[in-house]
């Protein structure tokens, strides 16, 4: 059960990245609802509990996005799962603001550099629009702080 | 054994995820049709959300801009005013056109054969520009079929077919060039998007050629993948260097590429053999 209500979670969240979030685009990014799902849970709970979140949500990113591989967000996600869990765990003992900070910046910034070798592996090009990264980053960031915050104050015992 | 299995779950995961990858990279094939059912099966969830979307921002936007919509208005009539009067002086020209036609026994002028799609899906990230079509291979698609709308404006090109949907990159993307020409000086040059900006760039247009904004950009169909005559937009700024041998010309492009909910793709042109 727990499973499913994970699942329509993640597809209303996706399709809301999809269809309502262009409408405030900045320099043609907004932000990744599934990457800042996946780094709230890896740092609240652990990694393991993110995996539905990191096959369905890297799945459906990959498939509806341009250019990318399929494959490369889950790896992504995957890795950027690991390594927000394991900072938590092992280096970052206390969730101040800085140490999220450094995570979700590290995170987004690991994810579109994964994005950008898909890209190349694709189709033999390298893009980089830094302008861009570093949008999305900030977008990324004002997003994860306030849910994440949130989550932890309100509902952190709710079992994704 | 369990407990090595339990152990090493993520570095098992991995190695699934990587043999999965390279086994859709091997045969993109299976791959096409894995994706063909996921668009099969999500399609309508999206659709869904985005005419949802859709009305609420329109709804707030005339709320929000009813002075402006009221300004908007007038200007338009007098638009409309202006487009009827031409319109009757071309119909004129069409006319003396056919006649002229008879005269010198030239053929009529072909129109393209086009199959209406609806946008069912965009970019999730949003770094691109793509649109996802719901005709596909079993509808006749093929990859570099134009797309246009309202008959005349360019708006991209196919550039995936599965069996249900096809991907058409936007001229607005930077993985879009076209061969242009404006209309009023003839000049010839080649169109790209920009990642960022919704403007469009005009490369290759020498110095010496007298270019203003306001002028309409078509296609020249020199590529044989996009048909000669289709609008693309108005020139709105030029800059001439004295250090770059071009011009650097920025496009309007004539609608909102972005905002668009059904297109007409072109079937009958040249198109690369899959």
């Amino acid at each position: 059960m727990k499973l499913l209500i994970s699942i329509g979670f993640i597809i209303i969240l996706i399709f809301v990245q999809a269809s309502l979030f262009p409408y405030f685009q900045i320099f043609n990014t907004f932000p990744n609802l599934i990457l800042i799902g996946v780094l709230i849970i890896s740092i609240l709970k652990n990694y393991k509990k993110s995996l539905i979140w990191i096959f369905l949500g890297g799945w459906l990113l990959d498939i509806y996005s341009f250019n990318n591989p399929l494959g490369i967000s889950i790896l992504s996600l995957l890795c950027i799962s690991y390594f927000a869990n394991f900072l938590t765990t092992n280096i970052f003992k206390k969730f101040n603001f800085l140490s999220l900070v450094l995570i979700c910046t590290g995170c987004s910034l690991f994810y579109r550099v994964s994005l950008m070798l898909g890209y190349l592996l694709n189709t033999g090009e390298i893009r980089i629009n830094l302008i861009q990264v570093f949008v999305q980053i900030i977008y990324n960031l004002a997003v994860f702080l306030p849910i994440f915050y949130l989550i932890r104050s309100k509902i952190a015992k709710i079992s994704f | 054994m369990k407990t090595f299995l339990i152990k090493k779950k993520i570095l098992i995961i991995f190695f699934v995820v990587l043999f999965v990858g390279l086994v859709f990279l091997i045969f993109p094939k299976f791959s096409n049709k894995i994706v063909n059912f996921t668009y099969t099966v999500f399609t309508p969830i999206q659709t869904c959300f985005q005419k949802t979307t859709k009305q609420i921002k329109t709804s707030w936007d005339f709320l929000n801009q009813l002075k402006k919509i009221q300004k908007d208005n007038y200007i338009l009539k007098q638009k409309i005013e202006r487009l009827i009067a031409e319109n009757v002086r071309l119909k004129e020209l069409e006319k003396e056109n056919q006649l002229l036609r008879s005269y010198l026994d030239l053929p009529e002028n072909q129109r393209f054969p086009v199959v209406l799609a609806e946008v069912v899906g965009k970019d999730f990230l949003g770094t691109e520009k793509y649109i996802l079509l719901n005709k596909g291979r079993m509808d006749g698609m093929k990859k570099n079929f134009p797309v246009i709308v309202y008959n005349n404006i360019l708006i991209g090109k196919i550039t995936e077919v599965f069996d249900n949907f096809s991907k058409a990159v936007l001229v607005s993307s930077p993985n879009c060039k076209v061969p242009v020409l404006i209309q009023e000086t003839r000049t010839e040059g080649l169109l790209e998007g920009k990642t960022i900006e919704n403007e469009l760039i005009l490369n290759l247009v020498p110095k010496d050629k007298k270019i203003e904004t306001g002028q309409i950009v078509i296609t020249s169909g020199i590529d044989g993948v996009y048909p000669r005559g289709l609008l693309i937009g108005e020139i709105s700024k030029v800059e001439v260097s004295e250090k770059e041998m071009f011009q650097k010309i920025k496009v309007k492009p004539a609608i909102e590429i972005e905002k668009l909910e059904r297109v007409l793709i072109i079937t009958g042109s040249k198109q690369e053999n899959e």
